[in-house]
């Protein structure tokens, strides 16, 4: 049904374009040529088609999704007085009922209860609003889109107005991703002031055993509950430092060996071979860390007698460290690729060898593309999970020793909300405290990067 | 400019000549450089140099000679081969896939091809001065001092600081920019950019400096400070100048080359060649340009 009316709406709107440009040329015509226009016809027709489609779009649009809640509100009001004063958490579970008794195919017979009729109400008020409002919209679109219709001559600026539209719908958009952000945000930093409301901060930034498992009835042995997130923000930062120094060098040592020594034909070939490496879910990663990094790094602590465990934030790290690599060489490589050869010429023309060239003159040049290129890739490790749930375990261990199992922020996330119905014990809530750090750890980083960059920009790149 | 073909940068084409006069007396026997290509005493001698690029011969097999302290012109139309050349003098051709030397081309009688040769010396003995501007993206003094600290020519900051100082007197710009040694070069104008590349190339003391048309993207009046700059350096130093612009060759040189599709076809002393030229071909590239 809605989706007649999206392709009722969509036709008309097609229509009305026509309409306004027909409108125009005949205007066109009577006044001596298509010159006497202030612009050109497809702009009146693409304005009318606007004035058809944005009021006639939104409101379909507001309707649809308001429908229900209008409905069940109208609902609700004519409910006998014993229901409608129910608690919440009852009323709650009564609307469910009623959305569900109205899927009902035949009218109630006299004798059905109350909630039945409710739910028949509903389903009878649900199809009438949404008939009203999408004739609503229709009449609505086609009175603006006639006015302006009306309006249309020699001196109207169309042109002008669909560059305003334009700018406008730009902005908008902009605006719903700006919004988003803070919604996200909002809504993150308003759950853990609840969080904060059961568990002290204190506790939370400072305490160093995390066992977030609550009793769920008194007396309940082995669940604690305690939230000092030390040991996640520990095996993040180790995790993640693990990769980091696995990837940085390996992938920024691939850049430079693409862009400047191998010939164009191997830089082809390799650079998509790599890429493929960022292409393979996580979880086969975790696959190779458990199976493959995990045993070596067992055999190496035989080799070497030091104690190790079957899961360890090494394999992790390390795992996720080739993970990244492709995101730092391919970046970067571009980066490099990026600097101007001239200044490579001139640095080879003074007698400079090719890597005191890349070293000291295109490295530096490069250098905010490669630190965007590092930046996408500590975010990507300290957000990575599925690896270090297999490989690391889930079990924080307040240790910086990378032999032993260690946990991250995102596993502690995943694993605290994963399967949870309802967002109001402590131990759900810690996901979203958790979560505010990480988005914390992030923009601190990136907020660092982004000093740097700039500081890059303001000494050398001036007037580039 | 020579023509660039996109994606492989300064890797210049022989373009077929177009609407160039006398391109159609050029015959197969007329290959043969009119004028005195040797000197007695040179600096550089090319004998027999060949330069292909793939498949593609750039420049024909040529010979000519360098002297000491002498400026000298290479004129021609797009793509007849004088980037090309100057590029094989210190050996910046190698830097490009694909491109072959044959020849021989000597340096106080050196082979500077021969597979012994470390291209290190050899570039700090032949600079370079590109078409475009290219400082570094570092401040002024860093941008003078990145050939000495290279090569360790400085024992100490304050021969590191002579060198940068004497080298911007020389390039004419130490008065523009004692003051902001240390911002960046970046923010200069152009014509002050190409003044600082002579003076970093003046930095490393090299004995030949290779122009690949220096002034092509400056106002007149930066164009005449560099030609004046030219001038002072021919006292010191050998410069081969590549040149569009004859006007300047006239104005700076001693000598000119006359180069066409990948032909050396004639030198001369700068006068002779401007007033009476042996070549159909020099005559009317000359006289076209002129009028």
């Amino acid at each position: 049904m809605s989706l007649h009316i999206f392709f009722l709406m969509t036709l008309l709107t097609a229509i009305a374009f026509q309409l306004g440009r027909m409108r125009a040329f005949r205007i066109a015509v009577r006044s001596g040529g298509l010159r006497k226009l202030h612009s050109l016809p497809r702009h009146y027709g693409s304005y009318t088609a606007l004035r058809f489609a944005v009021p006639a779009f939104i409101l379909a649009g507001l309707v649809t999704l308001f429908a229900d809640d209008i409905a069940m509100h109208l609902v609700w009001d004519n409910l006998p007085e014993q229901l409608r004063t129910l608690p919440e958490e009852q009323a709650k579970l009564m609307r469910q009922v009623i959305i569900h008794t109205s899927g009902n195919q035949s009218p109630p017979g006299n004798n059905a209860s109350t909630i039945i009729r409710a739910g028949w109400q509903l389903k009878q008020l649900i199809t009438i609003i949404l008939r009203l409002g999408w004739t609503g919209a229709l009449l609505l679109g086609t009175l603006s889109a006639g006015l302006f219709l009306r309006k249309i001559d020699c001196t109207l600026p169309a042109r002008l107005a669909m560059e305003k539209f334009m700018r406008w719908i730009l902005a908008a958009c902009t605006g719903v991703v700006i919004f988003t952000t803070f919604a996200i945000l909002a809504s993150v930093a308003v759950e853990t002031v609840h969080f904060f409301q059961f568990v002290s901060p204190l506790e939370f930034f400072f305490g160093h055993t995390w066992s977030p498992q609550m009793a769920m009835h008194t007396g309940q042995v082995g669940a604690s509950g305690h939230f000092g997130a030390l040991p996640v923000i520990g095996g993040t930062l180790m995790i993640t430092l693990i990769a980091m120094l696995i990837a940085v060098p390996t992938g920024l040592f691939t850049a430079i060996y693409f862009s400047e020594y191998a010939s164009s034909r191997r830089r082809h070939v390799l650079k998509p071979i790599l890429e493929t490496l960022a292409g393979i879910p996580t979880v086969v990663y975790g696959f190779f860390a458990v199976f493959t990094v995990g045993p070596l790094i067992g055999r190496l602590g035989l080799l070497f007698d030091v104690e190790t465990s079957t899961e360890s934030a090494l394999a992790a790290g390390v795992v996720i460290g080739i993970m990244i690599i492709p995101y730092i060489s391919s970046l970067s490589d571009d980066a490099i690729h990026a600097v101007p050869k001239r200044l490579r010429e001139g640095s080879r023309g003074l007698g400079a060898t090719r890597s005191e060239t890349i070293l000291q003159v295109v490295l530096p040049a490069a250098m905010p593309g490669i630190i965007g290129s590092l930046l996408l890739a500590l975010s990507r490790a300290a957000g990575e999970t599925m690896i270090v749930v297999m490989a690391a375990g889930l079990a924080g261990n307040f240790s910086f020793n990378p032999l032993k199992s260690a946990t991250t922020i995102t596993v502690q996330m995943a694993n605290l909300v994963g399967g949870a119905g309802t967002f109001n014990t402590p131990s759900t809530l810690a996901a979203f405290a958790l979560g505010l750090l990480l988005f914390l750890f992030t923009l601190t980083v990136n907020i660092i990067a982004l000093h740097i960059v700039r500081r890059y920009h303001a000494r050398y790149q001036e007037g580039m | 400019m020579d023509n660039n073909t996109p994606g492989t940068s300064s890797f210049p084409t022989i373009s077929s000549a177009g609407d160039d006069p006398g391109l159609e007396m050029l015959q197969h026997n007329d290959r043969q450089t009119c004028g005195t290509p040797f000197l007695d005493d040179p600096l550089i001698s090319c004998r027999e140099i060949e330069v292909f690029y793939g498949e593609q011969c750039a420049l024909h097999k040529m010979s000519l000679d360098i002297g000491h302290r002498e400026v000298l012109a290479i004129i021609g139309p797009s793509g007849c081969g004088k980037s090309t050349f100057l590029r094989c003098l210190n050996r910046m051709n190698d830097s490009i896939e694909e491109c072959t030397v044959q020849g021989e081309i000597t340096l106080d009688g050196v082979n500077i091809y021969d597979k012994n040769v470390d291209v290190v010396p050899l570039r700090t003995r032949v600079g370079m001065v590109f078409q475009k501007p290219n400082p570094f993206p570092k401040s002024i003094y860093d941008n003078i001092a990145y050939g000495p600290r290279i090569h360790g020519l400085a024992a100490s900051r304050s021969e590191l600081d002579e060198i940068v100082t004497s080298s911007l007197q020389n390039a004419g710009l130490w008065d523009e920019v004692k003051d902001r040694l240390t911002s960046t070069a970046m923010a200069l104008s152009s014509g002050q950019q190409q003044r600082l590349c002579i003076a970093r190339t003046l930095a490393v003391e090299p004995e030949v400096i290779l122009m690949d048309e220096p002034c092509s993207g400056l106002d007149p009046i930066a164009t005449t400070k560099v030609e004046t700059l030219i001038n002072n350096l021919s006292e010191c130093y050998s410069i081969i100048l590549v040149t569009h612009a004859i006007e300047q060759a006239s104005r700076v040189s001693q000598r000119t080359a006359f180069f066409h599709q990948g032909f050396l076809v004639e030198v001369g002393p700068t006068a002779r060649i401007f007033t009476t030229p042996e070549s159909r071909l020099t005559e009317n590239y000359i006289t076209a340009r002129l009028t």
